[in-house]
């Protein structure tokens, strides 16, 4: 580990439309950037039999997560000229119509921010320790599987 | 006193074992380790889970010491 203070892509609870704003809004200093792409994950009210999702609660393998996290960042900064990558992913309870995921990566041209953004998104899904609990209100839950 | 190592178990393979961290034996390597695990906690025989040595996935026979960090995952699901 350098001696850099690694950031941590977890926040507690949804990721707001507002905090999304204020984001894109302090890129305005990055002006040697000419595109930015943004991924936003929201809680999907899936029908499972006869019930629907109403929240998910995300928990993680925290240790391990911000370690495979930072060997994913590294791993991108290498394959692609990108000057900013941005990640909050949500821990504990969000609903239905929540954000839970916010990706966004700064390029000077469009096609490295959009290749990178896509590439995280993936990696976010395959190699992070992250579980999900589906909750189906008063009625019990499933555990999220990803695709 | 024999010693022993503790194990983390997440998400639904914690709800499943009904705990979050479970005592084992040490053993030198992992495939050990997993043979103990299946035939003690028989619900592992059933349940989709992965082992992680030292904050990695353990996906081939990995030496195990008494300080390895292990943890049992669950399917992922972030996103």
């Amino acid at each position: 580990m350098t001696e850099k203070k690694r950031k941590n892509p977890f926040v507690q609870g949804p990721v707001s439309p507002a905090f999304v704003a204020d984001v894109i809004a302090a890129h305005a200093q990055k002006t040697e950037a000419g595109a930015h792409s943004i991924f936003l994950g929201q809680v999907r009210a899936d029908v499972v039999g006869d019930q629907t999702v109403v929240a998910i609660e995300y928990s993680a393998y925290a240790e391990m997560a911000l370690e495979v996290y930072h060997q994913i960042r590294e791993r991108l900064f290498a394959e692609y000229p990108l000057s900013c990558l941005h990640v909050h992913h949500s821990l504990g309870r969000v609903g239905v119509g929540q954000i839970c995921l916010f990706v966004m990566t700064t390029s000077k041209h469009r096609a490295a921010a959009i290749d990178a953004c896509s590439a995280m998104v993936e990696a976010i899904k395959k190699e992070l320790p992250v579980f999900g609990k589906e909750l189906f209100g008063e009625n019990g839950h499933q555990w999220k599987v990803n695709q | 006193m024999a010693q022993t190592s503790k194990i983390r178990a997440f998400g639904m393979l914690a709800e499943r074992l009904g705990a979050i961290e479970i005592e084992t034996p040490v053993f030198t390597d992992s495939v050990q380790l997993e043979v103990y695990l299946r035939e003690k906690y028989p619900v592992l025989r059933e349940l989709p889970y992965i082992l992680a040595v030292d904050l990695a996935i353990c996906s081939e026979k990995t030496d195990l010491s008494p300080d390895s960090v292990v943890a049992l995952l669950p399917p992922f699901a972030g996103g």
